[in-house]
């Protein structure tokens, strides 16, 4: 796969090729300290990947990115966690990577990259098709990455001192936000406060007895104060 | 105040003293540049470049390894968005003891 890096910081292009040089898939083609250089270069040579910085002077990442002839596929790299909402309205922009890199978060995303070629080369649902709709997905900070996640597919979210569990048909994410702050950003309609820890996607619920909450193999109490607003909620009949 | 240190240039360099030097190097450099264009654009009271500056400085402090000073870098550049200096003198101390450690490298 190769790849070019732009970003006006040396440092910030340096730990970027330093680390895709320990990934076989990728090779380092070119690196911009500007987006006029990079666009003069991209005009005559296809690459298949670009390492974008979005603060750049002059010419941000977001303009750079609607310049683009070729729908190339990019992957942001900032030091600003506010813009994943943004970003993803690109259908190009594959995924976001917070400043200070890693190897790991770097080769996360490879491997994400990865997966979505194979969507679309078996003509399965893509994710691009499915960034029309911001609102089926949220973005959680996990050890600087921002990771998108479905939010059909959570099913409980329970605090944890000053971090939240979310825990979805396979995984549980730790992420470092309030359970309240959580609530503000999921649909009303299927996420519920059951309990001061606890929020749980209604949808999910197999049954409910003696106060508690049964969602696949997890059980989830219910709290005195939230129960008969629960009740109320529920299509009993 | 938290110190300096070089234990992410180290896992990034695995070893390998090369990277290590180079990115080393570039902190040296590139360092007192950004100081500089921060404190000129501060003289010039343009709230924009400020901010651009704070937001490159911010990645060397956390290349550094300072956690908290990041926060602080980052809650000035906020303010900075917002006309605001609030912050400014913490984020000053800072850029001094990154300055005192780089002289030591």
């Amino acid at each position: 796969m190769n790849c070019i890096i732009i970003d006006d910081e040396k440092m910030a292009r340096s730990i970027l090729k330093t680390l895709c040089n320990e990934i076989k898939l990728l090779t380092v083609i070119g690196e911009y300290s500007n987006a006029i250089e990079a666009i003069k270069f991209l005009n005559d040579n296809k690459v298949d990947l670009i390492f974008l910085d979005i603060h750049m002077p002059d010419f941000n990442g977001f303009d750079f990115v609607e310049t683009l002839k070729y729908k190339t596929k990019v992957v942001l790299i900032t030091s600003d966690d506010q813009l994943a909402i943004k970003a993803f309205k690109y259908l190009n922009i594959v995924d976001y990577l917070l400043k200070p890199l890693s190897l790991d978060s770097l080769e996360k995303s490879i491997e994400k990259i990865k997966m979505l070629d194979v969507d679309s080369n078996t003509g399965s649902k893509t994710l691009e098709k499915k960034k029309n709709h911001e609102s089926d997905y949220i973005f959680v900070n996990i050890n600087h990455r921002l990771i998108r996640l479905t939010i059909n597919e959570i099913n409980i979210i329970q605090s944890d001192k000053n971090y939240i569990l979310i825990t979805t048909d396979t995984e549980t994410h730790k992420v470092n936000i309030s359970l309240k702050k959580i609530q503000q950003r999921l649909p009303l309609k299927s996420f519920f406060r059951v309990h001061k820890s606890y929020i749980v996607n209604l949808n999910k619920i197999v049954d409910i007895e003696d106060r508690t909450i049964v969602i696949q193999k997890n059980v989830v109490p219910i709290g005195n104060k939230y129960w008969m607003n629960l009740k109320n909620r529920l299509n009993l009949i | 105040m938290e110190k300096p240190n070089l234990i992410y240039i180290n896992q990034l360099a695995r070893g390998d003293n090369s990277i290590k030097n180079e990115l080393i190097n570039i902190i040296k450099t590139e360092f007192p540049e950004e100081k500089k264009y921060y404190f000129e654009s501060l003289q010039q009271n343009n709230f924009k470049k400020i901010a651009e500056n704070v937001h490159r400085l911010k990645h060397k402090i956390s290349i550094l390894g300072l956690s908290n000073s990041y926060k602080v870098a980052k809650e000035f550049e906020h303010n900075l968005r917002e006309h605001s200096l609030e912050r400014k003198q913490d984020f000053e101390k800072i850029l001094i003891a990154i300055t005192h450690y780089i002289e030591t490298l």
